[in-house]
């Protein structure tokens, strides 16, 4: 199977009104997979379901690990998704500003942490050994994505475009298999997102994961992305590689525009 | 049968009280977005200032009562503008430990301006109770739940039917985008804290005679309208207004049929047991949060 | 100067400025006992620094912790005989098992709510507090004694001795917590349960450990008031006292672990203060007005807290250098 996720008719409902219906589509391993649509279209809402945040009222998602092994996402909880190596980040940049940024970054760690709470009172040798190696590895991955030199500032006194890039970071201290994207792009200029491109290039290159991603804008994910869907108003429009999407009338009709008339 | 319903007449008088502090609490609540910790002993202190105007400047009952709202108001107005939104960016958390220290204040005040004694306070009116088919009512609970009524029903009146209550209502739902729309929010806060602290007036000066002026006299209403705000739920105008009669009834019948020591704790554990399976209370809706 | 900034040695040069009364000689006693109250009340508002400032729960009902392990410790040391240390042991465990059933509640519940469940849950054990009269003695209270440790009977003095170090210790230990994964996992569910969440952070475990410590916490406290105080009765702990320590909190400098000391201090010396001045201290009523003015003062104008007022004066000062250097250039 080199399958790392799969949805199967995915469907749910806020009230009266259909946000994602009958939705299927997978993610083969190491593929950047992209997910468009106009504002409104369901996309963050299929963020929801896959990660747990929303129970889905039908459809099945299946998640395989890096030992081969599938899991069936529906009715876990939301904490424990991560364990299996799906990361996720939020459209909203969830960052605690409170804490510095190197903190922030180790937060993606917190399940590798084998200390409880007894042994953190404490200050047991082992705990302060694992937090110095893990700090070592966050300060590694600040350094991939730019920010180590101010590792040591608040977060809460960032520009938007570091916010990102600090949930980036966290993302990969869990060595994932597949990492969701919401947005990634959202907020930046234009040098700023040509950076982000080649790194998730590189993310995806150097270690080995899947990306699943959702932008608006066009130029990154036509650049990036292996495989696209293209979806509205809940529904799958369309799907296939940047050429092929781009080519499609009703992937175009409803988001990218029609062709002028002459 | 009889006494079901002589506890439950005592009920409905005592959840009248709970239910003029709890519009109180919510009315501050949906519009300014914190818990008025202070509302019991803002009330307290009113009584006190009612008293003095019965006992010192001669004033009739009728007089100094509505005469004390005013002033309630004023005071509520003056906290609200002054205290809550005298700095421009005060957390809700401070805001709210404002309130606390508002405790403190007034706490202190009261014994300084009043005397520490115990002051009795009479009722509103005094004649012996009428007996309506073995069940004795007495006028003044009559008057109280009457007044109680009434007050709800002009402060409902007013939300849902009229142009000020949808200033309230539509602050209480989204601050920044009634701001928006051209609602000016700092008033209506303001409005607020002065109904609110004007009903903790009242209901102090209605337990008053139960409970003689003192600095806690207000104790019990104060811890009994908060439980009934968290069993109404805090999304409705009626939620608490309801539960607070609620509890006033179940208390009285909870005290007659079980025991009068442990009503109240038995009352407390049983919404406590509510609440955990209904987080939200009897009318609060969920609200979902968008990631 | 790198020692100074060590914070375990700043809590043990607290710990040593609190020792001051008993080793300096001629000190009132009456002065000991105001520092008594302040340390247990720091130590217990260092538990709801953990509640309230580093995991978001609020509690008003922590006082009654207090009181259960009060009377708990107060029992099983006189009617039971049980040796100090392990009726110490029991009184702690009591109220941490009752807090984990509270914070089970509390998951459900936010903010408000969860203020007022916590309020009615304290408002219930103070009414047992009052029946139980078998237990707790109902109005006029329970006595206990100093401890007896290891055949030896405790003084006074060692007794506040006792409380001091366990102070220090209990903000060692608090400290270490909020520097390690569980720190970072409960800040983070206070700022953003969405995320930590998405981190794997167990949000439910959480809630319950940060009840945990901090009724472990209260209790500790409860045990030192029975056995300095030697005498408890319910109208200590009181929904009053449990709002104290959250104004204790938020005054002192809330997510700290200073904070809570530095907000004991204040809330317990402010009003004795005030009762000492000339003319004023005699008007009843007075001192509780000045602390409350004084409290909204700080919330206005200087709301992270008292503890922060030396790192913004230094702050001050290097700005001030800075400018001077910047004007000599």
């Amino acid at each position: 199977m080199s399958q790392v996720l799969s949805v199967d008719h995915l469907s749910i409902s806020f009230g009266g009104l259909r946000a994602v219906d009958d939705l299927s589509f997978h993610i083969d391993r190491h593929e950047i997979y992209g997910l468009i649509g106009p504002n409104g279209a369901g996309k963050t809402t299929v963020f929801n379901c896959i990660t747990q945040f929303y129970k889905p009222d039908t459809g099945e998602i299946r998640f395989t690990d890096q030992a081969g092994k599938e899991h069936l996402l529906n009715g876990m909880p939301a904490h424990k998704i991560i364990h299996l190596g799906l990361v996720r980040t939020f459209q909203n940049t969830e960052i605690i500003r409170e804490l510095p940024i190197i903190d922030n970054v180790l937060l993606g760690a917190h399940t590798q942490f084998h200390a409880g709470t007894m042994a953190n009172m404490f200050a047991m040798p082992w705990a302060r050994k694992q937090e110095r190696e893990l700090r070592k590895k966050a300060m590694d991955v600040l350094a991939y994505v730019g920010l180590d030199k101010i590792a040591n500032e608040y977060a809460g006194a960032q520009p938007y475009g570091v916010l990102k890039l600090i949930e980036l970071g966290r993302t990969l201290m869990c060595d994932p298999s597949l990492i969701i994207l919401d947005e990634p792009a959202g907020g930046l200029n234009d040098s700023e997102t040509e950076r982000l491109t080649e790194l998730i290039r590189g993310i995806a290159r150097d270690r080995h994961c899947a990306i699943l991603l959702v932008e608006h804008d066009m130029k990154l994910v036509m650049s990036l992305c292996d495989r696209i869907c293209a979806i509205s108003f809940g529904k799958k429009l369309a799907e296939g590689t940047a050429a092929e999407i781009q080519q499609n009338p009703l992937v175009q009709d409803a988001y990218l525009g029609k062709e002028d008339e002459a | 049968m009889v006494e079901f319903f002589q506890q439950v007449v005592g009920g409905i008088e005592t959840g009248s009280m709970y239910a003029l502090a709890a519009m109180g609490l919510v009315l501050i609540f949906q519009t300014a977005k914190i818990i008025n910790f202070s509302q019991g002993t803002l009330g307290m202190f009113m009584a006190y200032v009612c008293t003095g105007l019965i006992l010192d400047l001669g004033l009739p009952m009728w007089i100094a009562v509505p005469v004390s709202m005013i002033l309630a108001m004023v005071l509520g107005a003056l906290i609200d503008r002054f205290l809550m939104n005298g700095k421009r960016n005060i957390t809700n958390l401070n805001r709210e430990m404002i309130t606390l220290a508002i405790i403190m204040i007034f706490q202190g005040l009261a014994p300084m301006l009043f005397g520490a004694n115990e002051t009795p306070f009479s009722k509103f009116i005094n004649t012996s109770a009428l007996d309506v088919g073995g069940v004795k009512i007495l006028p003044n609970s009559i008057l109280i739940i009457g007044i109680t009524c009434v007050i709800m029903a002009v402060l409902f009146f007013v939300l849902e039917k009229t142009t000020l209550g949808v200033a309230v209502r539509a602050t209480a739902s989204n601050p920044q985008v009634a701001r928006l729309q051209g609602i000016p929010v700092k008033k209506v806060t303001i409005g607020a804290w002065a109904v609110a602290t004007a009903l903790g007036c009242l209901a102090a000066v209605m337990v008053a005679p139960l409970k003689n002026v003192t600095v806690s006299m207000m104790e019990s209403i104060h811890l009994n309208s908060f439980i009934a705000s968290v069993l109404g739920g805090f999304s409705t105008f009626y939620g608490p207004v309801v539960a607070s009669f609620i509890i006033g009834i179940a208390n009285n019948l909870l005290g007659y049929y079980v025991s009068t020591k442990w009503s109240l704790p038995l009352l407390y554990a049983l919404i406590l047991l509510f609440i955990v399976l209904r987080p939200n209370g009897l009318f609060g809706k969920k609200i979902v949060k968008k990631v | 100067m790198r020692l100074i900034r060590n914070k375990y040695f700043q809590y043990l040069l607290v710990g040593v400025v609190f020792l001051l009364p008993v080793i300096i000689r001629g000190v009132p006693t009456a002065t000991v006992t105001l520092a008594a109250s302040m340390v247990y009340t720091a130590i217990a508002a260092l538990g709801i620094n953990v509640l309230l400032g580093y995991s978001g729960q609020i509690s008003l009902g922590h006082a009654a912790f207090m009181g259960l392990s009060a009377y708990l410790s107060a029992y099983l040391t006189k009617q039971m005989d049980l040796p100090f240390l392990l009726s110490v042991l029991i009184a702690v465990l009591v109220p941490m098992l009752i807090g984990l059933i509270l914070g089970a509640i509390a998951v459900r519940l936010e903010g408000f709510y969860l203020a007022i469940a916590t309020l009615g849950f304290g408002e219930i054990l103070r009414q047992l507090f009052i029946e139980m009269d078998w237990f707790t003695g109902g109005f006029s209270g329970a006595s206990a004694t100093y401890p007896k440790v290891f055949g030896h009977t405790m003084s006074k003095n060692e007794m506040y001795i006792f409380m001091v170090c366990l102070l220090v210790v209990l903000m060692m230990l608090v400290y270490n917590f909020v520097h390690s994964s569980s720190g970072r996992a409960m800040i983070a569910m206070k700022s953003s349960k969405t995320a930590a969440m998405a981190m794997g952070v167990n949000v439910f475990k959480y809630k319950l450990t940060s009840f945990a410590i901090s009724s472990v916490f209260a209790g500790l406290a409860g045990v030192c008031y029975v056995h300095f105080f030697r005498h408890v009765d319910p109208s200590v702990w009181t929904a009053a006292l449990s709002l104290n320590l959250i104004a204790i909190v938020v005054i002192g400098g809330l997510g700290t672990v200073g904070g809570a000391v530095v907000g004991a201090v204040v809330m317990h010396g402010l009003p004795e203060l005030m009762k000492g001045l000339p003319v004023v201290g005699e008007i009843p009523g007075v001192p509780l007005l000045i602390v409350g003015i004084l409290m909204i003062v700080m919330l206005i104008f200087y709301p992270r807290g008292l503890i922060y007022i030396p790192r913004d004066i230094k702050n001050f000062f290097q700005k001030r250098a800075s400018r001077a250097k910047k004007g000599e250039a």
